[in-house]
């Protein structure tokens, strides 16, 4: 595994999102979802490695929902859980009013995670969210969940298909629930196959280098003897 | 934004007032944003430098040289510990024999004459051999959770080579030429908050000698100039043997650490919008308390006029070939001669005399002699000002975006705070010639000539202005009464420049408010404002996009703190 520090972390979540195609201000929603997922010690930036190979700089009005009442359909492809999960963080207020929604066929799901979290912590209100057999519980700040962080990421991880994502507002955690812990240390480890790949999408914002930019893109010469 | 209107938080430097006058505000964004006042600030006592001194002083912290195994040839390394009341930071120095042909201050250099790194602790041996296998190789090798920052340092050949000679042959280097060059050695890097495997800045900021931003890479820098003094003096002991002398302290402190800054440092103050708010507006809160004083007491205008003719000292000693700052330095070589004339016809006891010589350099003085004038102004005022320093950081991360704001809504925004870069044409070719890029080669930050060089797919996002214009005009084509949520949905490409307005509502000084992607830009004047927090002196831009500059000098050493003034020292002692 590589040690990251959280830091260098964001900065090649930012980059590799914006290799596969992003907008920036998605690049930046993507630090804070790759973040909030590693506090809690899951697959953060494996699961958006995963997701900007899909996306793979298509465009990107055929990952964004249609959204139809109280669901949110494809319009061909799976959805961006990047941008569901912004949609979601921008209608806070709006969605705690409904009791619940339905984003169909959602790309690397674990993405939507913590923007759901974020939205229950904006609008005060538990939020329930359930695709597959996973059930988690937004509650006051803190996750619950039926099964323990570790295994949760594991599984995601094995199986990271499309999955339709069903939220339910008002539902509190039941006492069966196993409650997650955040970590204090932002640092992440990554599988050397992981950085590699998110280091080969970050690549493509770097311009190539040419002996114009290089003598004159930052301005000095290369000698400094005096 | 910032809780500078706590009574509690800063108790002790709430604004002496007591007139029914109107209190004097910040002063408007509109002024202090600009590039040209930014590119002229002066460092003052909120410098992060002298607020490091400052309490390297009030927290007795001691240093100890814990090894030097640096042989004949200036080969090896040395460790010098520092120690508060908390905690322990080592400075882990590596020297090197450089070839003259490999010494660059560019970031695509791969060697340099000295590298350095802070641990956090006291290393043990394994640490120093770990380190030893790294450091020296700076941005390709790796540090770690325990290590602060990283940097590295070249030698000024020929002041290097004076002062070795000097000693060797039993001589003080002569000090006219230490000034006219400042420092032995220039760090072209000093990188921090997790760079290169780096413990992040959050994972310390509860520290309190890292509340304020930057204190661990000052450190680094001040103890870097305490090696650089030791490793001078041992190269004149190898090259003089018994006849040489020791470097007089009172010379050694004349001598800084000098800096050479690349573009790096220019997109650092657009992608922390939120930071750069908190220091301007500590910044500009300084002048606001100060211009509300009724009355300045004859001690307290004494200080102003002692900083101010220690002031022209260093200006006399600050030069530059650059066409631009040698004008800029004659110009405020000039003001601030016409500023000590003007003083003897103020009569004391003046009723708001800090604002009524603030609105008459107003009015009288070129920009960068305004700003220099606002330092000045703050420096008798320890105790309306230095309690502010607690404000200077800011949270790390995103500001979320409400999405619920009406379109209508952030249309005014956009039209309130970036009136001026809505009167911009943005499809004339000047107006956005340049585009910023990191090169693949050593992802060194760059500024290109956009419709010459094939950069444009690579822009980084730079450009504020112009992109808020073309979100104003997305905007404008839609329904007003909807929300941000609805807008984004069909724009995800306006997303960054939606958070940055609405960020602008809560914090006006987050923008700079000039065009960064002009023909006409001079880029150094935003490294310049970045330096100048930091506390820098003498900037000395080698071209419109490279700067060099000198800190610390005239600072006291780490074991002259208890005795010698550790807040002022950044003007030079009268002539």
């Amino acid at each position: 595994m590589v040690d990251l520090s959280a830091n260098e972390a964001a900065s090649l979540t930012k980059l590799a999102a914006r290799g596969a195609g992003y907008p920036w201000g998605l690049c930046e929603e993507a630090v804070v979802a790759a973040r909030w997922l590693c506090s809690f010690e899951l697959s953060g930036m494996q699961a958006l490695l995963s997701l900007c190979l899909r996306v793979d700089q298509q465009p990107l009005s055929t990952f964004t929902p249609q959204i139809e009442g109280t669901t949110w359909k494809p319009v061909s492809a799976g959805l961006c859980p990047l941008i569901c999960g912004s949609a979601l963080s921008d209608r806070a207020a709006l969605i705690a009013a409904r009791s619940s929604i339905t984003i169909e066929s959602v790309m690397s799901p674990i993405l939507l995670l913590p923007f759901v979290a974020q939205m229950s912590a904006i609008s005060a209100t538990s939020v329930q969210l359930s695709w597959n057999d996973f059930v988690l519980v937004c509650h006051a700040d803190q996750i619950y969940a039926n099964r323990d962080a570790d295994d949760f990421d594991q599984r995601c991880m094995n199986d990271d298909e499309s999955a339709t994502v069903a939220l339910q507002m008002h539902i509190e955690p039941s006492s069966s629930m196993s409650e997650w812990s955040v970590r204090t240390d932002s640092r992440q480890n990554l599988l050397p196959a992981c950085l590699h790949k998110l280091q080969k999408l970050a690549q493509r914002t770097y311009a190539p280098n040419t002996e114009q930019s290089r003598l004159l893109g930052a301005g000095a010469g290369n000698s400094d003897n005096d | 934004m910032l809780p500078i209107h706590t009574r509690g938080m800063l108790n002790s430097t709430e604004p002496r007032q007591t007139s029914s006058r109107d209190v004097v505000q910040r002063r408007p964004a509109d002024v202090v944003m600009r590039l040209d006042r930014l590119g002229s600030m002066h460092q003052s006592r909120l410098s992060f430098m002298r607020i490091l001194t400052r309490r390297l002083k009030t927290e007795k912290w001691s240093i100890t040289q814990k090894s030097f195994c640096i042989d004949e040839t200036g080969v090896g390394h040395a460790t010098y510990s520092i120690t508060g009341p908390h905690n322990t930071y080592t400075l882990v120095a590596f020297a090197h024999d450089l070839p003259p042909e490999q010494r660059s201050d560019r970031v695509i250099a791969t060697a340099w004459d000295a590298t350095f790194t802070l641990y956090d602790g006291i290393p043990s041996e394994e640490d120093i051999s770990r380190l030893a296998a790294n450091v020296p190789y700076q941005e390709a090798g790796r540090i770690s959770s325990t290590e602060l920052t990283l940097a590295r340092a070249n030698r000024s050949v020929r002041l290097w080579e004076h002062v070795v000679a000097a000693l060797a042959q039993g001589h003080q280097p002569d000090a006219n030429q230490i000034d006219s060059v400042g420092y032995l050695m220039r760090t072209t890097a000093v990188y921090g908050s997790g760079k290169f495997g780096a413990t992040d800045r959050q994972a310390v900021a509860g520290r309190p000698e890292f509340s304020v931003p930057f204190q661990a890479e000052m450190l680094t820098v001040y103890l870097i100039r305490t090696f650089v003094r030791d490793l001078v003096q041992h190269m004149a002991n190898v090259r003089g043997g018994p006849a040489t002398v020791q470097l007089d302290p009172d010379l050694a402190r004349r001598l800084g650490i000098g800096n050479s800054t690349g573009l790096g440092m220019a997109p650092f103050l657009i992608n922390h919008p939120q930071l750069f708010n908190n220091w301007i507006t500590v910044r500009e809160e300084a002048l606001a308390r100060v211009r509300n004083i009724e009355f300045v007491s004859e001690p307290e205008w004494a200080v102003f006029k002692d900083v101010l003719a220690r002031t022209r000292v260093s200006v006399d000693a600050w030069h530059s070939a650059h066409p631009l700052q040698a004008e800029k330095i004659q110009q405020l070589n000039r003001d601030l001669e016409r500023l000590d004339t003007y003083l003897p016809g103020i009569r004391m006891p003046t009723h708001y005399l800090w604002d009524r010589l603030y609105e008459w350099a107003v009015s009288e003085l070129c920009v960068e002699a305004q700003e220099c004038l606002v330092s000045l102004m703050m420096e008798p005022h320890a105790d309306l000002i230095d309690g502010l320093d607690a404000c200077m950081s800011a949270p790390d991360g995103a500001f979320r975006i409400d999405g619920s704001m009406p379109v209508s809504r952030l249309r005014q925004c956009v039209e309130e705070h970036y009136q001026w870069a809505l009167k911009v044409d943005w499809d004339v070719r000047e107006h956005c010639a340049r585009a910023w890029y990191v090169s693949e080669e050593k992802l060194e930050p760059r500024l290109g000539e956009r419709f010459e060089e094939p950069i444009e797919e690579y822009e980084q996002p730079l450009a504020p202005a112009r992109d808020v214009c073309r979100l104003h005009d997305a905007l404008n084509s839609f329904d007003a009464d909807n929300v941000c949520a609805e807008f984004l949905l069909k724009h995800p490409e306006h997303r960054h420049a939606v958070r940055r307005v609405q960020l602008m509502d809560r914090a006006p000084y987050a923008e700079i408010r000039d065009n960064t992607i002009s023909a006409s830009l001079v880029p150094f004047d935003m490294l310049r404002c970045k330096l100048a927090f930091f506390g820098a002196t003498h900037f000395d831009p080698r071209s419109d996009r490279w700067l060099r500059i000198c800190l610390y000098a005239n600072a006291p050493y780490p074991e002259e703190t208890a005795s010698r003034d550790v807040d002022t020292w950044v003007y030079p002692p009268p002539h």
